[in-house]
């Protein structure tokens, strides 16, 4: 596995046709992924086409302390950091990580559940959930509006199920971090899908 | 004895595998008395699993792939 990356990294650096096409059917689609839930479908082509350029300039450089696939999402992650922060759209991490008030407030004061407990779902399994077209539809849209960062986090770990240590890297947060911004990812779609439950509305319409 | 909001600020952490095995315990332990929590975790767990199965298809075309190598090929 080692060597193989590193025989196709000295290829990239010669700048083989069959190496370049090898590596993106590798990585393009989880570095489009990625992307994707930064800046959406609009422009990830753009920021993953831009990360490719950065990583084949850069990779005499790359000095292997994480695997390829690391190193290429990382700056996947850069890019698209650098687009939102251009446009002005970069989310603060304090904002991203922001307790949930609409769950917290659910907590009397001695940290017992208030009235508001949770509802209990009909549904056992992922798939009976989304098989209801309104609620895939209703998921769909909040985590593609999900903070760039959580949406991330969300993405890598559960969709792409990286290690948090990968993630840490690839986002460049510390580990408190990645599992804050899980923790906040995580409770959007449970209250959403709580909403939902109780009233038959999706949060975000 | 942690209580209903400690369960709420580690569930998330728990989900991601090893914690600490006091923190684990104790979660535990409030699992097995609280229904309220049973229900918050089985269902934060079903919510975040719900993520995986949102997966949007990204694979690159052959014509897109073509485009991508000609563009690098061109790099200077
Ligand atoms: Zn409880």
């Amino acid at each position: 596995m080692y060597e193989e990356e590193q025989e196709l990294i000295s290829r990239l650096i010669r700048k083989e046709d069959a190496a370049f096409r090898q590596a993106i059917k590798q990585y393009q689609s989880s570095m489009l992924y990625l992307a994707h839930s930064f800046v959406g479908n609009k422009f990830a082509d753009e920021v993953v086409q831009e990360a490719w350029f950065s990583a084949i300039r850069a990779l005499p450089k790359f000095e292997s302390r994480s695997s390829l696939r690391t190193w290429l999402l990382r700056i996947v992650a850069n890019e698209a950091k650098t687009r939102l922060r251009k446009e002005n759209r970069l989310t603060s991490l304090e904002a991203m990580t922001a307790e949930n008030k609409s769950l917290s407030d659910r907590y009397v004061s001695d940290g017992n559940w208030g009235d508001k407990i949770p509802i209990q779902w009909d549904c056992d399994s992922p798939e009976e959930l989304l098989s209801v077209q309104e609620l895939k539809r209703c998921m769909d849209q909040l985590i593609e509006n999900l903070p760039e960062l959580q949406g991330a986090t969300l993405n890598l770990r559960e969709e792409q199920g990286y290690s948090l240590d990968d993630i840490c890297n690839i986002l460049e947060v510390s580990e408190s971090n990645v599992r804050v911004l899980l923790h906040r990812a995580r409770n959007r779609l449970f209250l959403c899908i709580e909403h939902f439950q109780a009233t038959g509305e999706c949060c975000t319409d | 004895m942690i209580t209903c909001k400690d369960v709420s600020d580690t569930a998330s952490d728990y989900l991601d595998g090893p914690t600490t095995l006091l923190q684990r315990f104790s979660l535990r332990l409030h699992l097995i008395m609280c229904v309220k929590c049973r229900r918050y975790m089985r269902q934060l767990k079903l919510a975040s699993g719900l993520a995986k199965k949102i997966t949007v298809p990204f694979e690159p075309s052959d014509e897109e792939i073509e485009f991508l190598v000609q563009k690098l090929r061109a790099l200077t």
